[in-house]
């Protein structure tokens, strides 16, 4: 079984989600767009598009136009989602020694790193079940909402428990993840940790890559094709002697 | 609500733009191949469908959803009815995931459902401004309108109006002899009114400006129409009609791409047979957005610019070529901003302008400008026989307006000049509604 999780299922994962994603990606750009349809007020210049496109992107601007309250709850879980996914690599790759680029000792970046990662993951945590809350809860999203979007939220919320069982109850060294996830990325596995957290966890993840290129995830690559559409600057034709 | 909202009952009523009316056992199939092909030519349509994350933020800034309170009029429920037949049909993915994303076979039902709803919606393009992905509900009724028409499914209404169109340059269906005779007895009406002789030329070639009103302008809101002769003839600029087009609004564009097409084009060759300097399109708000932001695409690159009537008045004032006596307007002036020129076609401040400088007391409302809310009756909603809708669709609008205790409401804008009287009465607004040149010519100083 752990042969199966460990070692088989990451490299399916890993083809399925990226084959996946990048077909979806390139189907749409491949798609024209016969007619401008630029939603005005728009910026003028390519510049300033881009730089719209990622206020837009960073600070979810358009919720804030409408609820705060939802507002909040959508960039307090895509926020510290962002910051646990960058959070991942760092801790894993520098080992937990990141922070002493900024000249910490080592055992004062481990104490940093362990910090942010317990933080980030409650509110990850708290964002996730504010959101579940509101799917249920309101009977208008509740009318929208279909067995995937339920999934998804499930899933999720799997991957931030078992995260925070890991962090506060039986946490797993760095380096055996590294180890293991080198070994699998250089095409030499070796055998999977034997400690329940983490193949929780990292089976979880798999499971959510591997509906991602499906899925209304795959929103994160859209939201930028899609908005584009509506920002892209547009050229005026206007002369009046 | 919907069966207010006619069909046509022969085949001749839709005949005029190629199409025809489909058995209704094969309208599944056909909607499903019609649907494939638009997915493949309409990326924003493709995306649309796929980018939605169900989270609703679109539900409460609908006025069509806040003044009908039906569930499918939330902008992600209306498009989920489509979403659901994409999903099964076109998206990726193993089958049990896609019905975990509520994947639905298609079948008549659906497309009634269709029907009903994306006919529900005004095309008015708020929800994209809330929506975190941008997702503009608006083409997806373009979309799925057109879907319909394929089927035979265009109303009455719109058939009608774009075989006027087809027939005598304008959606009244006023032959040509009758709107020459129409401006005969308005260029009248000006020399008695002001005492000098204004003229309303037509297919004058090598005139500088080729002016496109509203065909409704003509005949019902004379004084708007009399207001633009008077500002040209002020700002001493040599202007023209074209007998072959005076209709600025462009039906196609809510339901029919090849009507939309064709209408442009007929504008766009009308100014180059009148070798004219530039276009300017009168009071219609989606007829501005076609010219706007279409005709390049469809007719480009134009030897002349195609511009709006704000724009070249604005223009006009601040070189001084025309100036306003503002206690001509005392009173409380609120302003609607028409979707289309708004979120559309880029007109915010320069009505306001405009605005600021022939009226007295001018107050903005709330929402204002993109973030405002649609007067009901666009994408063409004006039919008699969906009164009752049109009437819970202006509710938000109604709201806004009564909230200002303005006396007239500024509404630049033909299919708003039709609808916001009818709304503003049925929701006991006491305000009186008017088009921008209306109070510049009453301010105009000749």
């Amino acid at each position: 079984m752990s042969i199966f999780f460990g070692w088989v299922l990451p490299y399916i994962v890993i083809i399925v989600f990226l084959i996946g994603v990048i077909a979806r990606v390139l189907n749409w750009v491949h798609v024209p767009v016969p007619f401008k349809l630029t939603v005005f007020p728009s910026p003028k210049t390519t510049g300033r598009a881009v730089a719209d496109l990622a206020k837009e992107t960073v600070g979810f601007r358009s919720l804030w136009r409408g609820k705060k309250g939802f507002w909040f709850m959508a960039w307090l879980f895509h926020f510290s989602l962002a910051f646990l996914i960058i959070g991942h690599f760092f801790g894993i790759v520098f080992l937990g020694q990141q922070f002493t680029i900024f000249g910490v000792s080592g055992e004062k970046s481990m104490e940093l790193s362990v910090f942010f990662g317990t933080y980030a993951g409650a509110a990850l945590l708290l964002g996730l079940i504010l959101l579940t809350i509101r799917r249920i809860a309101s009977p208008k999203v509740r009318f929208v909402s279909s067995l995937s979007d339920y999934v998804m939220l499930i899933l999720i919320i799997g991957i931030a428990l078992s995260g925070m069982y890991m962090r506060l109850f039986d946490e797993i060294s760095y380096g055996v993840v590294r180890d293991y996830v080198v070994g699998l990325l250089t095409l030499r596995p070796i055998q999977p940790p034997e400690h329940l957290g983490f193949m929780t966890h990292f089976t979880l993840v798999q499971l959510l890559l591997l509906y991602f290129p499906y899925s209304k995830l795959m929103h994160s690559c859209g939201i930028f094709l899609s908005r584009w559409l509506m920002t892209r600057p547009h050229e005026r034709q206007v002369i009046i002697k | 609500m919907s069966e207010q909202v006619r069909i046509p009952y022969v085949a001749k009523d839709i005949d005029h733009m190629y199409l025809n009316v489909v058995p209704v056992q094969h309208r599944p199939k056909m909607a499903l191949e019609i649907l494939g092909q638009m997915i493949k030519y309409k990326r924003s349509l493709k995306l649309y469908l796929d980018v939605c994350t169900h989270c609703g933020a679109c539900a409460d800034q609908c006025h069509s959803y806040l003044g009908t309170e039906d569930p499918y009029n939330m902008p992600v429920a209306r498009v989920d009815l489509v979403r659901k037949v994409y999903d099964k049909y076109f998206a990726p993915g193993p089958s049990f995931l896609k019905k975990w994303n509520g994947a639905k076979d298609i079948d008549q039902e659906t497309i009634d459902l269709w029907y009903k709803y994306f006919h529900q919606c005004n095309q008015c393009r708020r929800c994209a401004v809330f929506c975190p992905k941008g997702i503009d509900t608006a083409e997806v009724t373009i979309a799925i309108r057109e879907l319909l028409a394929h089927l035979g499914l265009a109303t009455k209404f719109h058939a009608g109006i774009t075989k006027n169109m087809r027939d005598t340059g304008n959606n009244m269906g006023t032959p040509l002899p009758a709107l020459l005779d129409g401006i005969e007895f308005l260029e009248e009406e000006l020399k008695e009114e002001t005492g000098l002789d204004i003229p309303i030329p037509v297919d004058i070639e090598g005139a500088e400006v080729l002016f496109n009103p509203s065909s409704s302008d003509l005949f019902t809101n004379t004084d708007g129409f009399m207001a633009v002769a008077k500002l040209f003839y002020k700002a001493g600029v040599s202007w023209t009609l074209s007998s072959k087009i005076m209709e600025t609004a462009n039906f196609g564009l809510f339901f029919h791409e090849p009507t939309m097409r064709e209408h442009n084009m007929r504008l766009m060759n009308a100014g180059k047979e009148l070798r004219v300097q530039r276009i300017v399109a009168g009071e219609c708000g989606h007829g501005w957005r076609t010219w706007r932001m279409f005709s390049d695409t469809i007719n480009g690159p134009l030897p002349f610019p195609v511009i709006h009537l704000f724009e070249e008045m604005l223009e006009h004032y601040k070189k001084g070529r025309i100036q306003f006596d503002k206690s001509k307007n005392p009173e409380v002036v609120t302003y609607h901003d028409p979707c289309n020129y708004a979120r559309g076609g880029d007109l915010i401040e320069q009505p306001r302008e405009l605005l600021r400088a022939c009226v007295q007391n001018f107050v903005e409302m709330e929402p204002t400008a993109q973030y405002s809310y649609c007067c009901g009756g666009g994408s063409g909603l004006l039919m008699d026989e969906a009164m009752e809708l049109r009437m819970a669709l202006g509710k938000p609008k109604a709201e806004s307006v009564r909230k200002t205790q303005a006396k007239i409401l500024c509404a630049p804008c033909a299919i708003c000049k039709a609808q916001l009287p009818a709304v503003m009465a049925h929701h006991k607004v006491d305000v009186e509604v008017k088009g921008l040149s209306d109070l510049m010519g009453r301010a105009l100083i000749l």
